[in-house]
């Protein structure tokens, strides 16, 4: 009884992480803070939810389920650790393809100076979109 | 308690974030973008595999397939940023560059007037 309001508490915050990503991702300004709100939210919610998992399956015990909530949780471990080497990957990737961050205006974009060898007007038209 | 109801709304809530996440695919303004919210989605795509798994009842038959969704997601995206990364930069001028990884260190200086490029070749000869 005890494990089955675990098991919802796991998975129901697991979904507002969820959410929290998907509005970052479609709401953000920016590819940089798109991939902040990805980053986190994304590794957080995916391993609540595989945690859920593991403990409805630890519900009935055995060795059938015990084997199995062993490689649930060496997913769980490899996305802990996946996760976030993908993002820095794609975050290298968009900071050596240069893509442009955002500012608050156009304004204030050309008149800094220290970002200048980043914001140098670089656009790969033919990659864009 | 019977958890078979919950778990399939959980499963619809997260078919329907992904499909939220979608537009970020389809409407990224670059290609970067599209790759993050891949990576999203077949992030989530284990996590429902695992959910369809648990209401079938057999789950030892699904994780398998989950593991291996996972390594294939994360062999995807890192091969398709190391992509667009090398892509992003310049062709090496010199082939002894090419022996440098390409995100090591700091560009090598410009020399592209005649008198550098003479004194370059000047120096190298003895």
């Amino acid at each position: 009884m005890i494990l089955d309001i675990l098991v919802i508490l796991a998975m129901l915050t697991g979904l507002l992480f969820f959410v929290a990503t998907t509005v970052g991702i479609i709401r953000f300004p920016d590819f940089y803070s798109r991939v902040h709100a990805a980053g986190k939210g994304d590794t957080l919610s995916t391993t609540l939810f595989l945690g859920g998992a593991i403990l409805f399956l630890l519900r009935d015990f055995g060795t059938d389920t015990l084997l199995t909530a062993g490689k649930l949780l060496l997913i769980v471990f490899y996305i802990f650790i996946a996760s976030p080497t993908a993002t820095h990957a794609i975050i290298d990737a968009g900071y050596e393809f240069r893509v442009p961050y955002w500012t608050r205006s156009k304004k204030d974009n050309s008149t800094k100076g220290d970002e200048e060898s980043m914001d140098n007007g670089f656009y790969p038209e033919d990659l864009k979109g | 308690m019977n958890l078979e109801p919950f778990f399939i709304a959980m499963a619809v809530a997260i078919l329907f974030l992904m499909l939220c996440n979608l537009y970020r695919v389809v409407a990224g303004p670059t290609v970067i973008d599209r790759m993050l919210g891949m990576n999203v989605i077949g992030t989530k795509t284990t996590v429902l595999i695992v959910l369809i798994g648990v209401i079938d009842g057999r789950v030892d038959l699904f994780i398998d397939i989950t593991l291996a969704y996972a390594l294939l997601n994360f062999i995807t995206t890192i091969a398709a940023a190391r992509f667009y990364q090398r892509l992003a930069q310049p062709a090496p001028r010199d082939p002894r560059e090419s022996l440098v990884a390409p995100s090591a260190g700091p560009e090598v200086e410009e020399v592209d007037t005649p008198a550098a490029v003479a004194d370059s070749v000047r120096k190298e000869t003895p």
